[in-house]
């Protein structure tokens, strides 16, 4: 046995974590449910690097790799694995941007790094209708902000490079919308409270149903026109049935829904010197409050709008309120693009119109470069598994990738152990027969684990530098042996009390209910987390009386040949030590009878 | 003690004349050895003020006694000296060229200061001066800060050049000099420390508990906690407020961040309180009780941390770092047990606090005392500075004794105090590393670096060497036995100074790799000699082995030889000893309960009893049958060893004067390559880790070891076998050079019978030689490497865990096991041996320099680091390349015969 328990303070545990991994496979059939379990040994690297690195004798070295198990028509199968990966969502683009006039390239400490992603929710999460995914959103170091979405068809693609406003905004805004291969432009003043309109033959209608003046947010529902013949009066009336929202934002366009089933697609823009309502209610001009003003003042600052488009390539939009500048594709082959001069921002009736305020956008108004530094399209907004360089030391994810079929039904996913895995995906993977059979299976990676005949119970870890200094002098925690709690759920007996276990002073117990005797070693620690950390709180929050709170990790081992192999090193340095030093001593009487 | 210094006084005036440069005589005129010898804490440890001054004054000037440029004379500063004057003279400090700044491009293009004097001499220093007007050199560093801080980010790594490394240091240099010289008193001083300290006061007030207090200040009641809360908020704006200015006042700082402290720790208590409270309460809305406990935590540890944080921001006003600490401090937030690394709070007050302080913030030490240390230091500045008086040597003496005096009685007045101090989580092993040593505590460090031993040890064994080179011109025995004495008195500066470093750290001094090499350095001396003198001492020895046998074996045994039975009634009384010696190995072994891990004794004489069944049994009966034989061998073999060690002391001359010196002697000079490449290797060891640049030799004294090899029983064991086996190993390596040398440059020799063509005779010498050094390697090695093995099992529950260390000590255990079978089965001849030694060698040099610094990892983590990489590959490049010219001259002659026979 060889293996880690980590506890948290107060924590009780039984169980040993051993280096090996295993498959649990359970096979439900008709509501009964078995369980296989599947050893399997990935080997210590990637497996890429078997093929990279060919020319090692690799087929010396035993790892898991194709079907592993073939049984009732379910098989599985490893595919390929990580030693150790992360998850990255994509796209990800990463961007480097600098202010004034653009640096030398190789000067790469003068550009300011962005990395955007991107992140897909699985269908969950913020947007029920959309992709299920949310794009990214940063400020850069003057000030100005970066987003960062994608595209999923050509129509919204035309629709964001389509997506300049018409005439002067308004104080509340004016939103633009594509359906159909048409543009439509509408003020926020003149949805509000209305009647869905339609827009033009496209088959659909909009109606605002919500206006966020806090966030700058403009909820739209989306309806669909049905000719229907209204048998009374025995003409065509337009009805109306709502079939998706839009969720446009003036400030976060990262959190900008588009009804993609609908094929709708909005932007909204806004004046914010523009003089407020137009309206004479006055009770809507008291909603405007302060809050309102510096959202409006922040999100007037220049914007750069990034999108993957529907052909994965790159395009771009710059707001400065209140005008949108260039709209244009970004190159992501590494090549400067300027963002942000004023020039850009400058229409033809600037001269006449708004003359002072618009200069006053203009005048500090720093222009950037931008280049794309590394981009990784994507089909979809999606989770990939990215596998990370063998490295010797340190915290390491594996991953295997596997393909599960029961029948003819078969899937290939990524899977995690258990203890690490970071999404319910991962944990567990499941594959269903045709549904006449009624059989599934589902399979999770399980780290190899020991259970102990007893219970073991941290009370306490503590760590000590050598005085006045950051320099560890040693570390130990004080154990309990306790018996296991049996199903009456009494309390348990305690076997040894405050054992210290130390760095270089091991513990031994003999484990009461089968013999064998294991070791305990001092092996590491993580914390201490403090109130407000989410460790804390969840461990202990109200239960202790306590400041901070340890993890302690130990090396587990029982090894019931220990004395033989002492014997043996005793006996390899007793036979040299003989061979060299002591032959005469041994062998006088052989040599003297031979010379005789 | 002081017989050792007077002794070694003498042998130092007498090697004077070797090592000219060694001596560097001070010409300061004033007597600082109180102030040297005078304790300090810094680094973890207590030290004399010597070694901090060495440390500190080594950062800044890039040497310990500095030759610098003052009052238009070039004058040589002790380290302790100069330390002394940067703390009283520190105007006129700031205007002296002493912070290392050797670098050219530095000097010229970013310092805009000249590289060399008007007479073409290269200047090495700038002043604090210069750096502080510098533009450029801040501007520069800045530049430097923001590169490397890109870099981490992209996860490259960043190579400095030459200039900034130059600056780097400059800057690290400049830095200790500002928080050593820190003066409190100085409006316009730089206080980063306080800032800092600032900075994590006001982000754990606003962030951390501003906002979770709200809802009881917002109850306005006129109580204790609202009382607390305001306070500390107005101290925090007065402080805030006060570090806006350009000139801090230090009398209104030390009033406010005391009221801030008061008031922090009142808010602690108070929440400690009602924590308590909180959980003996007992409520029936368990969900409620649970909230309050858990927001009652919050603030408990919240607070604490606070009144922490003002703790250190109050004492940061006197203390800017590193400096001078001179005293025990009655601090409970250092000496906590548990202390974690974000509470630096010092165990010791540094000489600022304890001058300049108020009596406010030196609350608690005896008031009388510390008013002594300030006149004293008064005193001994002002003699200092009076430069002119007559009978200032005397006067700075006294007054120096004084103050050192004052300081001591401090320091002892504190120790009850420290005792009584409210401490959680009291540690009195903490304490006691912590307590002003007594007198005497420094001597054995002072004594240790004015020798300087390890330049005695490569000075006298260089002497040595020159010694057998005369002898093979002139007066061969005298000058071998000459040689003989000379190399051991060098290895026992070695040993002398390794004995002193242990004795200041406490642990086995194999700690890191300066250590290790002079330590391998006197193994591969002390066994040369050994091999060398042997023959002179194998008669004495083989007397008196025989004679601690027992008595009627040997009466049947030596009816041949007259002396031995005239010894009979001495052995009767060796067997008395005996008799002793194995009663007190049974008692330490299987009676004493000495086993190192704390459970009974060593050994057992019956099997251990188990209570784990069948596997458990059968483990506790192999332990004791492989136990039982060992304890008996030991029982047996140490009392007669020991005693046969004791007599061949006198058995040894007895015996060489009775049988005569002559053939040992003649022997033993036959023998000398032993001595002479043990001596070689040593010496060349020696120099490496004396004077060889950069991070592999870590010369300082201290606690750089990590936590996890922090054993001394194991160390002792298993490093020892270890450095001891690559000693071996390294004496092999010399042996073998020397008959390498023979092939490529000694005289071929024809032979008869068979017609063939041989190396020089020494060769086959040589390689039988060079065999016994391996064998002994081997052993060693294999002990070592099980040694380790077992401690790995003991201490980190695994034998082998496949760690770059283990398996390059596996590996050269491996080439020597190759090289030794090799010989034995005949694939190799003598030629074979030399090139084996090599080999050997190179994989030492691979397990014990490449595994730290190359490839860098794994638990051994002692002195590990980079550099030196490139001497290391040339100087193993060059024995190849020496090896190979060996063999490319040992092959042409060979073959040249076969083709021209005769």
């Amino acid at each position: 046995v060889d293996g880690q328990m980590s506890l948290l303070e107060g924590d009780r545990s039984s169980s040993v974590l051993e280096m090996g991994y295993h498959f649990e496979l359970s096979i439900t059939d008709d509501g009964k449910t078995s369980k296989v379990i599947i050893p399997f040994d990935p080997g210590p690297f990637n497996w890429e690097d078997y093929i990279r690195l060919s020319r090692f004798p690799w087929s010396l070295v035993g790892r898991d790799r194709g079907v592993i198990y073939d049984k009732d028509g379910v098989t599985l199968e490893t595919l390929d694995y990580y030693s150790d990966s992360r998850r990255i969502s994509v796209p990800e683009v990463k961007l480097r941007v600098a202010h004034g006039p653009a640096p030398d390239k190789r000067n790469i400490e003068s550009w300011e790094p962005v990395t955007l992603a991107v992140r897909s929710f699985g269908g969950h999460g913020m947007s029920p209708h959309g992709t299920g995914s949310v794009g990214a959103w940063r400020e850069l170091a003057q000030g100005e902000i970066v987003m960062f979405g994608m595209a999923t068809s050509k129509a919204e693609t035309d629709a964001f490079l389509d997506s300049r406003p018409e005439g002067p905004l308004e104080f509340n805004g004016q939103i633009v919308l594509h359906a159909g291969g048409k543009k439509f432009h509408f003020s926020v003043d003149d949805l509000e409270g209305k009647p869905p309109r339609p827009l033009g033959d496209s088959g659909m209608a909009i109606e605002l149903k919500d206006f966020d003046r806090q966030s700058l947010r403009v909820v739209l529902a989306t309806h669909r026109v049905e000719k229907r013949i209204d048998k009374k009066e025995n003409s065509e009336v337009d009805r109306t049935k709502p079939v998706g929202t839009l969720v446009l934002h003036g400030f976060q366009t990262n959190l900008d829904q588009q009804d993609r089933e609908g094929g709708v697609y909005g932007s909204f823009w806004f004046d914010p010197y523009a003089s407020e309502d137009k309206s004479d209610d006055t009770a809507k001009k008291k909603i405007v409050p302060e809050t309102s003003r510096a959202m409006r003042m922040a999100a007037s600052r220049p914007r750069l709008d990034i999108i993957q488009g529907h052909d994965q390539k790159l395009y771009y939009r710059t707001w400065r309120a209140p005008r949108v500048g260039t709209i244009a594709q970004l190159p992501s082959d590494g090549s400067e693009t300027m963002v942000f001069s004023p020039s850009a921002f400058k229409t033809a009736d600037d001269k006449t119109d708004k003359k002072s305020k618009v200069a006053a956008t203009e005048d500090n108004l720093i222009p950037a470069t931008v280049y794309v530094e590394k981009f990784m399209p994507s089909e979809k907004p999606e989770i990939q598994i990215r596998m990370v360089p063998f490295k010797k030391d340190g915290h390491k994810t594996p991953r295997v990738k596997v393909r599960l079929s029961i029948d003819e039904n078969r899937q290939e996913f990524w899977l995690a152990p258990v203890a690490t895995a970071e999404s319910a995906a991962e944990r567990q993977g499941v594959v269903k027969a045709d549904e006449d059979d009624g059989r599934s299976v589902s399979l999770q990676l399980l780290n190899d684990t020991i259970e102990l005949g007893f219970g073991v119970v941290l009370d306490n870890f503590e760590r000590r530098l050598d005085p006045g200094t950051s320099r560890p002098a040693g570390y130990s925690s004080q154990i309990d042996f306790v018996q296991k709690p049996d199903s009456s759920g009494m309390d348990s007996a305690v076997y040894e009390e405050d054992v210290i276990v130390t760095l270089n002073q091991p513990v031994s117990f003999t484990d009461p209910t089968d013999g064998r005797t294991y070791r305990f070693f001092q092996s590491s620690f993580a914390g201490p987390y403090r109130p407000g950390d989410p460790q804390f709180d969840q461990i202990v929050g109200g239960n202790r009386k306590s400041d901070e709170l340890y993890q302690s990790t130990f090396s587990v081992s029982s090894d019931p040949g220990r004395q033989l192999k002492y014997a043996g090193c005793l006996m390899i340095v007793a036979g040299i030590v003989v061979m060299y030093y002591m032959k005469a001593y041994f062998f006088r009487r052989k040599k003297t009878a031979k010379t005789k | 003690m002081i017989d050792i210094k007077n002794i070694l006084f003498t042998i130092m005036l007498a090697l004077a004349a070797i090592t000219a440069t060694a001596a560097g005589a001070n010409r300061s005129k004033l007597d600082w050895s109180d102030w040297r010898a005078m304790p300090v804490m810094d680094g973890g440890r207590r030290m004399p003020l010597d070694t901090f001054a060495r440390e500190t004054v080594g950062a800044v000037c890039g040497r310990e006694n500095p030759r610098l440029d003052i009052d238009k004379e070039t004058e040589k500063f002790s380290a302790a000296e100069l330390l002394f004057a940067w703390l009283v003279e520190a105007d006129k400090w700031n205007g002296v060229d002493f912070l290392r700044a050797g670098n050219e491009t530095l000097r010229e293009t970013i310092l805009e200061v000249p590289p060399q004097d008007e007479f073409g001499k290269r200047l090495r220093y700038v002043s604090p001066r210069c750096i502080d007007k510098s533009v450029a050199f801040e501007r520069y560093l800045n530049d430097l800060a923001r590169a490397q801080q890109t870099a981490s980010e992209d996860g490259t790594t960043f190579t400095l050049s030459g200039e900034q490394e130059a600056a780097a240091e400059l800057n690290k240099a400049y830095g200790v000099y500002r928080m050593l010289s820190f003066d409190p008193r100085h409006p316009a001083i730089t206080r980063t420390q306080f800032y800092s300290c600032l900075r994590d006061v006001i982000g754990t007030w606003r962030n951390d508990l501003a906002p979770g207090l709200q809802p009881w200040l917002e109850i306005k009641r006129e109580d204790q906690l609202a009382d607390a809360a305001m306070r500390i908020n107005r101290a925090i704006q007065d402080l805030a407020g006060l570090s806006q200015k350009e000139d801090l006042s230090l009398s209104q700082a030390e009033e406010h961040t005391s009221a801030l402290c008061k008031a922090a720790k009142e808010l602690n208590s108070i929440f400690a309180k009602t924590r308590d409270r909180a959980f003996e309460a007992t409520d029936d809305d368990k969900k409620m009780l649970s909230h309050a406990r858990e927001m009652m935590n919050k603030l408990a540890a919240r607070t604490k941390k606070l009144a922490r944080q003002s703790d250190a921001l109050r004492r940061s006003l006197f203390d800017n770092g590193r400096s001078l600490r001179i005293v025990p401090a009655l601090d409970p937030w250092a000496l906590r047990r548990d202390r974690d690394p974000g509470n630096q709070a010092q165990p010791w007050l540094n000489l600022q606090t304890v001058l300049y302080a108020s009596p406010e913030i030196l609350d608690g030490y005896p008031a009388d005392k510390v008013e002594a240390v300030r006149r004293s230091f008064e005193k001994v500045k002002t003699v200092y500075l009076d430069r002119e008086t007559v009978g200032r040597a005397e006067q700075f003496a006294q007054a120096m004794k004084k103050f050192t005096a004052a300081v001591r009685e401090l320091g002892e007045s504190i120790e009850p105090l420290r005792d009584k101090l409210p401490i959680e989580k009291k540690d009195d092993e903490l304490l006691a590393a912590t307590a002003y040593p007594p007198v005497g505590f420094t001597a054995n460090e002072v004594l240790y670096n004015r020798l300087d031993p390890f330049l005695w040890s490569w000075a006298v064994t260089l002497a040595a060497l020159v010694c057998f080179a005369l002898g093979f011109g002139v007066l061969r025995k005298p000058m071998f036995l000459l040689g003989v004495v000379v190399m051991t008195v060098a290895q026992g500066f070695t040993l002398l100074g390794l004995y002193l470093r242990a004795t200041i750290t406490g642990m086995i001094p194999v700690t890191n790799m300066f250590e290790t090499v002079l330590f391998v350095a006197a193994t591969v001396a002390l066994l040369g000699i050994w091999f060398g003198i042997l023959p002179i001492l194998w008669p004495g020895l083989g007397k008196a082995w025989r004679l601690t046998a027992l008595p009627w074996r040997i009466k049947k045994d030596s009816q041949s030889s007259e002396s031995d039975i005239t010894w009979s009634p001495a052995r009767v009384g060796m067997l008395a000893v005996r008799a002793v010696l194995v009663v007190g190995m049974i008692y330490v072994l299987a009676i004493g309960e000495f086993n190192p891990s704390g459970d009974g004794s060593v050994l057992w004489l019956l099997p251990k009893a188990s209570s784990g069944g069948l596997s458990g049994l059968l483990g506790s009966l192999t332990l004791w049958a492989i136990s039982l034989p060992v304890f008996l061998w030991m029982v047996w073999f140490f009392p007669r060893a020991i005693p046969a060690i004791v007599l061949s002391i006198v058995l040894v001359p007895w015996s060489l004067a009775t049988e005569g010196i002559k053939e040992p002697l003649d022997e033993s000079v036959r023998r000398r390559v032993f001595v002479i490449s043990g001596g070689a290797v040593a010496l060349i060891a020696y120099l490496v880790a004396y004077y060889a640049p950069g991070p592999v030799f870590n010369r300082g004294v201290g606690l750089e070891m990590a936590a996890v090899l922090r054993n001394n029983f194991w160390l002792a064991i298993h490093v020892l076998i270890i450095t001891a086996s690559y000693g071996a190993g390294a004496l092999a390596w010399g042996l073998g050079n020397v008959s390498l040398a023979l092939y490529a440059f000694g005289r071929y020799r024809d032979e008869e019978k068979p017609p063939r063509r041989l190396p020089p005779k020494a060769c086959s010498v040589l390689a039988g030689y060079t065999y016994r050094a391996i064998q002994l390697a081997v052993l060693l090695l294999a002990a070592g490497t099980i040694t380790g093995a077992i401690w790995a099992d003991f201490a980190w529950g695994r034998y082998w865990g496949w760690d770059p260390k283990e398996v390059w000590a596996l590996v050269t255990l491996l080439v020597y096991m190759v090289i030794l079978h090799g010989r034995w089965a005949g694939w190799s001849g003598d030629f074979g041996m030399a090139m084996g030694a090599v080999l050997g060698a190179t994989s030492i040099m691979m397990a014990w320099y490449g595994v730290n610094f190359i490839l860098t990892g794994g638990l051994h983590s002692y002195g590990t680091g980079s550099g030196g990489q490139t001497p290391v590959l040339i100087l193993v490049g060059c024995n190849w390349g020496f090896v190979l010219f060996s063999a490319v001259r040992y092959h042409v002659e060979k073959t040249v015969q076969r083709i021209n026979p005769g």
